[in-house]
């Protein structure tokens, strides 16, 4: 158990009607990165809720750094950093005396308290800002602080929560560059997002969630493996549509056609060599396309794959 | 050390806060300086200070017909046709120069004077006074005041010296009925050269008790413990009444304010985070308490020492007040970590700071707003039924001196401090435990 940074274990958890979390199981191996991927309402931030010792679970159980989080909570939390979705900092005083209060509350005190202070100032990049007022602060300047309290204590498993959410260019890239870094240094990062680009970017392994479930868990390749490597051809027409998709399903080389709010997806092994043939089974059936757009395989791709829904517009 | 971290970063952000140091110390220091100078007597400080009431401009319509069997009335210097002529004479004599301004009118003239607020009240003394208090007429004689509504202090006492002096007479009627009645059961009965005599002896007695012994009105201050009598100045002790009103008032908002905290935290996203590091729920829950405890302190220490300094309040023994002052902050810090504990968020606390601290808070401090009037008495045990009246009755006990009271009072204080606390601390727990 002790190899494990996380181990989850059948982790279950309901709101009056709603099952948020259904019985989910993984791990994740120190100093690795796992992206929980999943549209909003998915479970996501009810797991890691679980995972930091919020919530109670109905059923199941968590161990961090081989410690229960359930029954031995303040050893398990020691080892733990949580990046809150929402920026969670007192806003009426200093970014100093934040990150002093929080580094108390780690267990940090005097010069070791200072100077983790320095060193987190430094590594968010506001060592010039911090005698500044929090409420002062820009939204990316203070999603920069909201990261850095968790990292005081230099725990070794992080939680990240949407640490990206409405930020600036330039703070999400500071944000992405640290959590690199991180991992670089051997800590464990559970990371929570539905941008599938930084899934992609961050993580050795991701764990796509969907109503409550992981309904796939692996590296980025593995997952693209579930929609054998195919590319995606979306179009929106003008004609009939049912014409057209049966007309499609009938070439060779498509694996799958579907539609979604009026446009219709192919799943194919080589989009420029089937492009022509699409154009010419439309045109055989009276259907004119007025939009092609094509994407290589990707989580996105795999989300679709798995649900039949986009991730983007849950 | 983590309890302590957690208060003092609250204590930290409130007193940061100027709003919240407005609600500490601007509000009751401005409330009791407000107070100060409508009464007068601040600008001329230490024991020189007086309590000065307005003189007020009283016209008096004496419409006493007088009695044809009682001719003359004497007050032992002079004599008078009517007990309504004794009794505007009374309110003339040097005694009441201070309070009144008197002069004759008519009635329509009195009580226009009185609606164009040349005069701040009118005393109407019916045709039928004399005959009914001298017992030759079975009807009831009313007094009619009118006074202008704007004014409160000066009318209100001046009604209460017209109402002790009626009582007098009222006294010699009564007096003259008991040895009529005591006369008749044994079949003696006077004339009525004899009745008249008997009337004016008893008539001339009394008014020589109110010349040549105590006044008509003496403003005594209360006693001590010792039996000694208090020499605090009315303007000292209406500013120490309101002085401490106003703290206990404000204390409880402090409580309430320091116990909401948590829910704003909440609201913040902050106590989730607190609890996601390893610190437990009580830690967190009981530095958050503390903080209002601390906060409490504080106000009232330098609240107590700014009244004592700047206004010269006497708060009494020092010993007492420090205890009872214990009780006061022990009481607030868990009046508001009870009630904040009742609501779900900070909208909802809005409506027990704007109905539940107001309510209790006037009805505690209410026995302070009726000081001299006649429902004085009726306020003493009323603002028992809050913890704000256990406070006030606690302080008010310590600074008279009456040590005993003021323990009993403050052990009462501590008895719902805890019972609060229980109530208060558990739901937190049961919460977000």
């Amino acid at each position: 158990m002790n190899k494990e940074a996380v181990e989850v274990q059948n982790l279950d958890k309901s709101f009056e009607d709603v099952h948020a979390v259904n019985n989910i199981s993984f791990t994740i191996h120190k100093g690795e990165i796992l992206s929980l991927l999943g549209p909003n309402g998915a479970g996501k931030t009810t797991t890691i809720g679980m995972i930091s010792g919020l919530l109670t679970p109905d059923a199941g159980e968590v161990w961090l750094m081989g410690y229960p989080v359930l029954t031995k909570p303040k050893q398990a939390k020691a080892k733990l950093g949580v990046i809150p979705q929402e920026i969670a900092l007192y806003e009426d005083i200093s970014a100093r005396a934040n990150l002093n209060f929080w580094g108390k509350m780690y267990g940090l005190r005097g010069k070791e308290l200072t100077q983790r202070a320095d060193e987190v100032l430094s590594i968010i990049g506001l060592q010039d800002r911090e005698t500044g007022t929090v409420s002062k602060f820009s939204g990316g300047m203070k999603r920069r602080l909201n990261v850095g309290i968790a990292l005081l204590h230099q725990p070794q498993v992080i939680i990240m929560d949407e640490p990206t959410v409405g930020i600036d260019p330039q703070s999400r890239r500071k944000i992405l560059d640290t959590v690199k870094d991180l991992s670089d240094q051997g800590v464990t990062i559970l990371y929570t997002t539905h941008y599938m680009e930084e899934a992609q970017e961050l993580s050795n392994r991701i764990a796509i969630m969907d109503y409550g479930k992981i309904i796939a868990l692996g590296t980025h390749n593995e997952l693209i493996d579930i929609v054998g490597e195919m590319d995606r051809i979306s179009l929106t027409i003008k004609g009939d549509s049912v014409k057209v998709s049966r007309a499609w399903q009938d070439l060779v080389g498509v694996e799958n056609v579907f539609s979604e709010d009026g446009i219709i997806h192919l799943l194919v092994k080589d989009s420029n060599q089937m492009l022509p043939g699409v154009f010419e089974a439309a045109a055989s059936v009276d259907v004119r396309i007025t939009s092609v757009d094509i994407q290589e395989p990707n989580l996105e791709a795999v989300f679709l794959h798995l649900t039949g829904r986009a991730l983007r517009d849950e | 050390m983590k309890t302590l971290s957690i208060a003092f970063k609250d204590m930290w952000r409130a007193f940061r806060s100027l709003f919240a140091l407005a609600f500490m110390f601007g509000v009751p220091i401005l409330m009791t300086l407000i107070f100060a100078f409508l009464f007068g007597g601040l600008g001329s400080s230490g024991e020189e200070s007086e309590f000065v009431l307005p003189v007020t401009d009283v016209v008096i319509v004496n419409q006493d017909e007088g009695s044809q069997t009682v001719p003359d009335f004497s007050d032992g210097n002079s004599s008078f046709a009517s007990l309504g002529d004794l009794f505007v004479a009374t309110l003339q004599t040097d005694s009441f120069t201070d309070l009144m301004n008197i002069s004759l009118n008519d009635e329509r003239a009195a009580r226009l004077a009185v609606d164009n607020q040349e005069a701040g009240m009118a005393i109407i003394i019916p045709p039928s006074f004399t005959n009914v208090l001298i017992g030759q007429s079975s009807q009831h004689a009313e007094i009619l005041f009118y006074k202008d509504p704007t004014l409160t202090m000066g009318p209100q006492v001046i009604q209460s010296v017209v109402m002790r002096i009626i009582d007098g007479f009222s006294s010699s009627s009564l007096s003259i009925d008991t040895i009529f009645s005591v006369l008749d059961e044994n079949g003696m009965e006077l004339n009525q050269q004899q009745q008249i005599e008997l009337f004016q002896e008893i008539n001339e007695n009394m008014s020589s008790d109110q010349e040549g012994g105590r006044g008509i009105i003496t403003i005594l201050p209360p006693e001590t413990e010792n039996g000694e009598q208090d020499q605090t100045n009315p303007l000292q002790f209406i500013l120490r009444n309101i002085m401490a009103g106003m703290m206990i008032f404000f204390t409880f908002f402090t409580g309430t304010s320091a116990a909401e905290t948590i829910l704003q935290e909440e609201e913040d996203g902050t106590l989730a985070r607190l609890f996601t590091t390893p610190t437990n729920s009580s830690t967190i829950l009981n530095g958050k308490f503390l903080a209002g405890f601390m906060m409490i302190i504080v106000q009232v220490v330098l609240l107590l020492i700014f009244a004592n300094l700047v206004f010269g309040i006497d708060w009494g023994p020092v010993a007492p007040l420090i205890f009872v002052s214990i009780g006061l902050v022990t009481l607030a810090t868990n009046f508001g970590i009870f009630v904040i504990s009742l609501v779900v968020n900070t909208k909802q606390s809005g409506i027990v700071f704007g109905a539940v601290l107001n309510f209790t808070g006037m009805l505690g401090m209410s026995s302070v707003f009726v000081i001299g009037t006649p429902v004085e008495e009726s306020f003493k045990y009323l603002p028992l039924l809050v913890p704000q009246g256990w406070a006030m009755s606690a302080i008010r006990a310590s600074w008279n001196g009456n040590t005993t009271q003021a323990v009993l009072f403050t052990m009462g204080m501590l008895v719902i401090s805890i019972l609060l606390f229980f109530v208060g601390n558990a739901r937190f727990k049961k919460r977000f435990g």
